[in-house]
């Protein structure tokens, strides 16, 4: 597999892999569940109507020949979605943060960046539901050309923040930790 | 019923069968490939794969069995 062969360097461990939250995931499911309920109530209604059994009396089998196909492409939505979810995830390493962002089946983006590269890391939680569930966004700003990593609906945010802060901590010299210190 | 509006119906899910079977074998195929070229989870990635056959498995019968009801 392609994700085991990320090269780590000597004393490279990684300490945790983010997928998004299940809440996230969810959301998605009950649009594509709601998607896949609402047709068949329209089409019995549409096929049973008065007008409609005029011309064509109401086939059964008809119903749920159309029925089954339209479920056969929620179904594979579905399994889209599900992979766009298993597919983004954030490693975080002690040296490196990589992050893969899979959008679709044809666009994936493969970024890592050097820990002690980062200059700010910030979290914010907004709404009811990402407070009580406890997922939100996490936000990193990076020297040089690396730009911002930003990643939503990440579960337990500030506990992600500690770990990456932490490891961060550990590659910067004792002596440069000391000087911001007491700046 | 009419033969002629049966006969129509009959072809036209007769063809969204085939549409269908075809578009899903691709589909199968694309996710198969990045389940197992990306996917960090060897067991998570085939147990995927065993409910989306299935899954879509079942829903070719039902589609087939209701085209030779009409």
């Amino acid at each position: 597999m392609k994700a085991e062969k990320i090269q780590l360097e000597e004393d490279e461990v990684i300490l945790l892999q983010v997928r998004k939250h299940w809440f996230v995931l969810c959301v998605q499911f009950f649009l594509v569940l709601f998607l896949a309920l609402f047709p068949g109530v329209f089409l019995f209604f549409v096929l049973n109507s008065a007008t409609m059994t005029k011309v064509l009396p109401f086939n059964t089998s008809i119903f749920i020949a159309l029925y089954s196909g339209w479920l056969i492409v929620m179904w594979m939505i579905l399994f889209s979605i599900w992979t766009n979810y298993y597919l983004d995830v954030w490693t975080v390493t002690n040296k490196r943060l990589i992050a893969v962002n899979q959008r679709g089946f044809f666009s994936r983006v493969v970024a890592s960046f050097r820990l002690e590269r980062m200059q700010d890391i910030s979290v914010s939680v907004h709404g009811i539901i990402a407070t009580f569930l406890d997922f939100g966004t996490l936000e990193i700003q990076t020297a040089g050309e690396e730009g911002n990593f930003k990643v939503s609906g990440v579960p337990s945010p500030a506990d992600i923040k500690a770990v990456i802060l932490s490891s961060a901590d550990a590659l910067i010299p004792p002596s440069q930790n000391a000087k911001e210190r007491t700046l | 019923m009419d033969t002629s509006i049966t006969s129509f119906f009959q072809m036209g899910v007769e063809g969204l069968f085939y549409g269908l079977l075809f578009i899903f074998t691709i589909h199968a195929i694309f996710l198969v490939f990045h389940w197992f070229n990306y996917g960090n989870n060897k067991r998570v990635s085939l147990i995927a794969l065993a409910i989306y056959l299935v899954g879509g498995a079942i829903l070719f019968l039902t589609l087939s069995l209701a085209l030779r009801g009409i």
